[in-house]
């Protein structure tokens, strides 16, 4: 058995509002290996997202351990994590969060020369193989606002994997997509997984979690594993 | 019953750098007064987008809309919102209430800018606040009140000028299932007094409880009985 | 810094086109306006300090004027100057200067121009102070019609070397119009009146203008401080030991000469307003790379989350505050260095500064580079620092349209205000974003601060001109060239020429009043204006005493109270005002309020003080008609001539016997022909009547003469019983005599001169002219000055009664002093306001009049001057306010970037507000009401701070000490109209562009 390459222990994750504390997260545990490729669901306002954050280290937990390969991402601060994260961790957003004032292709390149991954000369050929692959090469020199939200979403999909991430996060990577380009989307990050990469995404589409291995549930604040087994064949 | 909602080959086109985006494609939809009905579809489908056909918040390239008894097509921008304040009470899931005015102030906005209910309109303001149970609350800022009681005073402002049509998209998206709940009974009462009201949902579920349900798919409505077979899928997986 | 960073900074900056442009167009101009300010004053100074060399500068300058009372005499300029060097071993160098108004025209043209004729007594290639360069020809030889013209009024009138032009000779019987040549053109930096200038050899200048001698003496000394401390002295000597009256003397440092000072002061304000006018488009940038950041926060977040650190996401926002610089920058230095040149080429023309050459100022070019850089990336710092702070996790939540919104104090007093929804609206979202309200306001309270108190002080300044101007309503002032009487020239104009309202007589000169020092000057000169007591005064001209308002013949002396503040004295008190080193004791009888150091006495005192009379008596050329009982003369009616002399005639005169008459001791002296045709001896007594006494047909009134009743005769005073106590007969006049008076001149004075003065040898014989008039030495007009006493004594009769000449006065009861003329004439015309060009018809028409008469004279536009006034100070006043208007321009675009980010960032809002039915207009107002409430924020804060900055630069300025301070009360509500234009322009794009977008483009956005 490897060991795991993400965990959460006893994650707990609270927020003050107006009308009082908020538990959102009440002390999650969470295990996953290399190669994993795990989704979580439930009803929305669970706290999906927030959990993701945690792994993400976007957000800080207010209680529990969070630990990325070797990384315990809690205790590291943030200036340090940024570079981490970026070589590390690839994110699709839920909004995708482009950088409207570059091209598609640029936006692609972006991380690679942030966290310094691959030479400077292939950056660009690299990104583009990443578009042919989503079958959006040919908006490669547009603006993103110039692209449809599923276009959007692609683009966003190959930016996240540009650094060759050995954790891959995904918030509602497939939501604005049609079932074709979902499927296919779903098939790069079953082929990624099957090369080490562990994947979580969270997701409302019911025939996608029907195909992906791991799944867990988010109610009430509390995880819930509630599928673990090898892909099952539809 | 009268017609409320008539488009008759409603199509939508966008035109972007990259080409044409065909929203909707060609689209025949009908209410009656009194209906409650809700358009469900993945993202991208065209709902919003027929939603905004119906407020008269966007236009059609092709095709004619006749909401309330008004030919929206023909009327200017300026003649619409006009129209839409008196006559369609809009509710969005992100469109919420102006931060820099009181929660009073928000409600009384539809009938400050319709010209409607002078001298009456802080009695009639207090009334709908009250009926969402928001009256304690009428004379503080949205950013001092809660997500869901911002929801629910956004629907007194919708219902300002008592207009005869209520649309929404995801009204209840970013409400948690309490508030949710009692929204839609509101809602449901509102049309057991006589108002139409449409509602757009992503949430299968929400819609599972509305009583006419319609479909839309790829910019075109899906059949009744496409929809019947589908969400008796749904139900029993 | 890599790859992705430069397209991050150049996508921003090409995606939103219209926002770089605005920023960068606000450092455009604000770079231009430094690089053009700071050039400008930059090659005024250089140029200045090129052209004016120090030890060229003198530092003494002596003004002087002839006396009409000294009569005709032989001015000895070279003389008086080397007898002045001789008694002030400490003077370097000197020089007598003239300088008077010339007439001119082209040969085809039908009237005069006037210019400005400059003579020398050191010769033009010799001037060694304030010299001039020759540009070309050769300068001007005597007796040969040529001119020198300066290089500008060269240029104006497109006149070269060769050319010739038409000159009026007012020293010529007649006044005829010659042809002289320009015989060269010079370049002469020291001269004020360059654009008028003509130069002629110091013999020439008497037949060209009328008037012998100088009218000023400049000289240098081993040291300033010597100069200083001489300079009454040389007054005083100049006043003793010539003819001349000197009418003001000033001393100058030339190490501070004040052309120079002036431009350095000048230069200094220009470069700080241009500064600050930079500053200010710092503000802008701070403002929109706030909004930027404000606007960027989720992609800052993104930006993080892909691997960007801190500072290097910094360096992303730094770079796109450095770019806007760059593009601003560049365009601004190329635009600022001509234009700058340009500038500094007009402000010359007004400074009489010539720049000729292009030329450009390093130092603004740096400047104008490092300020373009700095001041974006300087800006941008703050905001950049806060705003990449903002963590990956803030960045991106959304919170919707009102999550961050904070109630304050002002949003709990609007929703109680009964204001329209979209009113309360614009209220409540000012307060919202509270940095950038502020760095919008500090931008336009710096524009209207600037605007308005620039604007107050030359509004001032010409309030304060005005005023000086209104003081003095007559339209055109002359000054003949030779003394006039008064009443005639009033009596020949008014009779001649039309259009006329009123001739006052007017004297002034400079004085030097005991125990005061000018803040100026730093000297103790005062301006003496001569009145008309019973015309120039009314109720409230006073604001202590009560002048001559009373009684118009009252002794005494008005004095302004910025004189009376220093001396501290008052009505009643006494002063001592030295005129022509003569002082006089005066009380002060009123006090006007005045910025300028101004006196006022009766005109007719004022002539007499300054020996401006005419008809006065002058010992040795007095000659007049005296009957002797028992003895008849040759003379009409059996008068025989009585010779007023004093010992200064003694060396023509041969003494037979006895002595010369001395004052106050009764005794003639007669010449050995009355002598042996009466039969006398020395020792017998004569009965002699004189003056009212002679027979009523040989009498003229007294009233011709003199106007003087201090010395009148009663009657029996003009009959004397005399001892002889001399005989004597007319010698040779002997050469080398040491009298100046009795120097011979061997030649005429000038070309075309009449033959030697006739009128005594015309009048004896046919006795039809009163005798006493054409004797008493006075000038007909338009004759040539007499000749020396010696030649004028030997056409006197042979039989002579010879008086010590103030007895003769006394006996024949006319006043020494002559009657008070004007030394100028003031005009008031009919029309009511008339323009410069009415004017000078008028002056034409008086021109005209007095010419046919033989009388020249120097006219004075002074519509003309004050519109040229007004002119410079409003052109000064719109250098100024170049600055100012730079500000508000950036203001402006600060203003109209703020309502486009709002609206920008309001999309959501007004989504909602056209959702719940809110038409066009409403939303309109809503932007529109924005911008107006930022503007009157800002007008509220300008206000009083502009009054600080008026106050301020009011007393920076080189003439502010002469104004008392006020603010004109009109700028506060004109301050705030031009701020309601601005704040509406600015908002109304915004605001129009708001309102278009409809819900359905808000929505495509989301």
């Amino acid at each position: 058995m490897t060991s795991p390459f993400v965990f959460t222990r006893h994650l707990i994750k609270h927020y003050d509002t107006p009308n009082g504390a908020l538990q959102v997260l009440r002390g999650i545990d969470l295990e996953l290996r290399r190669g994993d490729f795990a989704a979580i669901v439930g009803p929305s306002g669970a706290g999906k997202t927030t959990l993701l954050n945690m792994i993400t280290a976007v957000d800080k937990p207010t209680n529990g351990e969070v630990v990325v390969g070797d990384k315990s991402v809690v205790h590291t601060p943030q200036p340090q994590l940024t570079k981490w994260r970026a070589k590390n961790i690839g994110i699709v957003f839920q909004f995708f969060q482009l950088l409207p004032t570059i091209s598609v292709v640029d936006n692609i390149v972006f991380p690679m020369d942030y966290a310094g991954v691959h030479k400077p000369s292939q950056r660009r050929d690299y990104a583009l193989s990443w578009l042919a692959r989503l079958g959006i090469e040919d908006q490669a020199e547009k603006r993103p606002d110039m692209l449809s939200g599923g276009q959007q979403q692609r683009t966003a999909i190959a930016r996240a994997l540009a650094n060759n991430p050995p954790l891959i996060i995904g918030d509602e990577p497939t939501a604005n997509l049609d079932r074709m380009s979902a499927e296919n989307v779903f098939n790069i990050f079953q082929e990624l997984a099957d090369q080490g990469a562990t994947v979580i995404i969270t997701t409302y589409d019911r025939d996608i979690v029907a195909n992906i291995p791991i799944v867990y549930e988010l109610q009430e604040g509390h995880l819930k594993e509630i599928k673990n087994g090898k892909r099952l064949l539809v | 019953m009268d017609t409320v909602i008539s488009l008759q080959a409603v199509h939508k086109t966008y035109k972007i750098r990259s080409g044409l985006i065909h929203a909707l494609h060609g689209v025949d939809f009908e209410v009656q007064q009194g209906e409650f009905v809700a358009l469900v579809g993945p993202s991208g489908s065209g709902k919003s987008t027929l939603i905004n056909m119906i407020t008269g918040i966007d236009r059609p390239t092709r095709g004619e809309v006749y909401v309330a008894g008004q030919r929206l097509t023909q009327m200017g921008e300026d003649k619409v919102a006009g129209w839409r304040g008196k006559n369609v009470g809009v509710v969005f899931q992100f469109f919420q209430l102006l931060p820099s005015l009181t929660v009073m102030e928000n409600v009384l906005m539809p009938m400050s800018y319709a010209g409607t209910y002078k001298g009456q309109r802080q009695e009639r303001a207090m009334e709908l606040l009250d009926m969402v149970d928001l009256a304690e609350v009428a004379d503080k800022y949205p950013s001092q009140v809660s997500g869901g009681q911002q929801q629910r005073a956004a629907i007194a402002r919708a219902l300002a000028n008592d207009p005869p049509l209520i649309v929404g998209d995801e009204p209840t998206g970013n409400l948690d299932s309490v508030s949710a709940g009692l929204m839609f009974a509101l809602f449901e009462e509102l049309v057991a007094q006589g108002k139409t009201m449409v509602m757009v949902t992503h949430d299968k579920d929400l819609a599972g409880k509305v009583p006419r349900v319609q479909e839309v798919r790829d910019g075109l409505l899906l059949q009744a009985s496409e929809v019947d077979q589908r969400l008796k899928a749904t139900h029993q997986a | 810094m890599n790859r992705s960073t430069f397209r991050k900074i150049w996508g921003d900056l090409w995606t939103r086109k219209g926002r770089t442009l605005l920023v960068s167009v606000s450092i455009f101009i604000g770079v231009t306006g430094v690089v053009t300010l700071i050039t400008a004053g930059d090659l005024l100074v250089k140029q200045l300090q090129e052209d004016i060399q120090e030890d060229e500068l003198p530092m003494l300058e002596v003004y002087l004027r002839v006396p009409s009372s000294v009569g005709d005499i032989e001015l000895q300029d070279q003389a008086y100057i080397d007898d002045l060097s001789a008694a002030f071993p400490d003077i370097t160098a000197i020089e007598g200067q003239s300088s008077t108004s010339l007439d001119w025209k082209f040969a085809d043209e039908n009237r005069f121009r006037e210019a400005y004729l400059f003579a020398y007594t050191n010769s033009f290639a010799d001037k060694v102070l304030e010299p001039m360069r020759l540009v070309e020809g050769k300068y001007p030889q005597p007796g040969q019609q040529q001119f020198a013209i300066e290089q500008r009024m060269a240029e104006d009138f497109d006149l070269e070397v060769g050319d010739t032009i038409d000159v009026r000779m007012s020293g010529v019987a007649g006044f005829p119009t010659e042809q002289w040549t320009i015989s060269a053109i010079v370049f002469h930096a020291y001269n004020d009146a360059s654009d008028q200038a003509l130069y002629a050899d110091f013999a020439d200048a008497p037949a060209l203008t009328g008037i012998e001698g100088i009218n000023s003496l400049t000289m240098r000394f081993t040291d300033y401080e010597t100069a200083k401390t001489t300079r009454e002295q040389v007054q005083t000597y100049v006043s003793a030991n010539t003819p001349y009256g000197v009418v003001f003397a000033l001393a100058e440092d030339p190490a501070q000469n004040s052309a120079i000072e002036n431009t350095k002061q000048f230069r200094a304000i220009l470069s700080a307003l241009a500064i600050v006018a930079m500053l200010v488009s710092g503000f802008l940038v701070l403002n929109v790379i706030s909004n930027l950041v404000t606007e960027q926060r989720r992609q800052i977040g993104v930006m993080k989350s892909l691997g960007a650190t801190r500072s290097e996401t910094f360096v992303i926002y730094g770079g796109i505050a450095v770019s806007y610089g760059v593009i601003g920058m560049i365009p601004g230095v190329l635009a600022g260095i001509p234009l700058g040149y340009q500038m500094a080429v007009i402000v010359g023309d007004f400074a009489n500064t010539l720049i000729d050459s292009f030329a450009i100022s390093p130092l603004a070019i740096v400047l104008g580079i490092t300020l373009g850089l700095a001041v974006p990336v300087v800006s941008s710092i703050i905001p950049v620092f806060f705003g990449t702070r903002v963590s990956i996790l803030d960045a991106m939540t959304d919170l919707g349209i009102g999550g961050n919104y904070r109630v304050g104090f002002v949003n709990r007093v609007v929703k109680s205000l009964p204001l329209p929804l979209n009113i309360k609206q614009s209220f409540n979202n000012l307060t919202q974003k509270k940095a950038r309200l502020v760095l919008t306001t500090i931008t336009l309270t710096l524009a209207l601060t600037a605007f308005m108190g620039v604007s107050a002080v030359f509004v001032r300044l010409n309030e304060v001109l005005q005023d000086l101007l209104d003081q003095f309503e007559f339209q055109v002032i002359f000054q003949t060239t030779d003394a006039q009487d008064f009443d005639e020239v009033e009596a020949l104009l008014f009779a001649n020429v039309s259009g006329l309202e009123e001739i006052r007589p007017g004297s002034a000169t400079g004085a030097a009043l005991v125990g005061y020092v000018s803040p100026q000057t730093e000297t103790n000169q005062v301006f003496v204006q001569g009145v008309v007591t019973d015309q120039d005064f009314e109720e409230g001209d006073f604001v202590e005493g009560r002048g001559w308002l009373d009684d118009p013949g009252r002794a005494g002396i008005v004095m302004s109270n910025e004189i009376t503040k220093q001396i501290d004295k008052t009505v009643g008190d006494t002063v001592t005002l030295i005129i022509d080193s003569q002082p006089v004791e005066l009380p002060i009888i009123g006090i006007i309020n005045f910025p300028f150091p101004i006196t006022m006495m009766p005109w007719q005192d004022l002539a007499l003080l300054t020996g401006d009379t005419l008809g006065a008596p002058v010992a040795n050329q007095y000659v007049t008609g005296i009957a002797v009982n028992d003895y008849t003369g040759t003379l009409p009616e059996g008068m025989v001539a009585a010779w007023g002399i004093d010992n200064s005639i003694a060396p023509i005169i041969e003494m037979i016997d006895g002595s010369f008459p001395v004052r106050d001791v009764p005794g003639v002296m007669v010449s050995a022909a009355f002598a042996s045709n009466g039969n006398y001896a020395l020792g017998d007594e004569i009965v002699i009547s004189a003056g009212a006494c002679l027979q009523p047909q040989a009498i003229m009134p007294a009233a011709d003469m003199s106007t003087d009743t201090s010395a009148a005769n009663t009657g029996t005073e003009c009959v004397a019983t005399l001892p002889i106590v001399g005989i004597f007969a007319m010698g040779q006049a002997p050469a080398g005599d040491a009298s100046p008076a009795a120097d011979p001149l061997t030649g005429a004075v000038s070309p075309g001169d009449e033959p030697a003065d006739t009128s005594a040898a015309e009048a004896l014989p046919s006795g039809d002219l009163p005798a006493n008039e054409a004797l008493d030495g006075a000038q007909a007009s338009g004759e040539q000055p007499a000749e020396t006493p010696a030649e004028a004594a030997q056409q006197l009769p042979d039989e002579l009664v010879a008086f010590y000449w103030r007895d003769l006065a006394a006996l024949q009861g006319i006043g020494l002093d002559g009657k008070p003329v004007p030394n100028a004439f003031y005009v008031l015309m009919q029309a009511d306001d008339p323009d410069a060009r009415e004017v000078d018809d008028m002056i034409e028409d008086i021109n005209d009049t007095l010419g046919e008469n033989g009388i020249s004279a120097d006219f004075t536009n002074m519509v003309e001057i004050s519109d040229m006034a007004a002119d410079s100070i409003l052109s000064v006043g719109i250098i100024l306010n170049l600055a100012s208007l730079v500000m508000a321009a950036v203001g402006s675009i600060g203003l109209l970037t703020t309502l486009s980010i709002a609206v920008f960032e309001r999309q959501k809002e007004i989504g909602v507000m056209r959702s719940v039915g809110a038409k066009s207009p409403t939303i309109i107002v809503q932007f529109l009401v924005e911008g107006v409430l930022v503007g009157i924020l800002a007008w509220i804060i300008a206000a009083p701070l502009s009054v600080g900055l008026a106050w301020g630069l009011t007393n920076i300025l080189p003439f502010g000490d002469f104004i008392e301070f006020a603010y004109p009360s009109m700028m506060f509500p004109l301050g705030l109209i031009g701020i309601l234009i601005i704040a509406t322009i600015s908002s109304v794009w915004p605001s129009v562009s708001a309102a278009r977008k409809t819900v359905s483009n808000i929505l495509r956005y989301q």
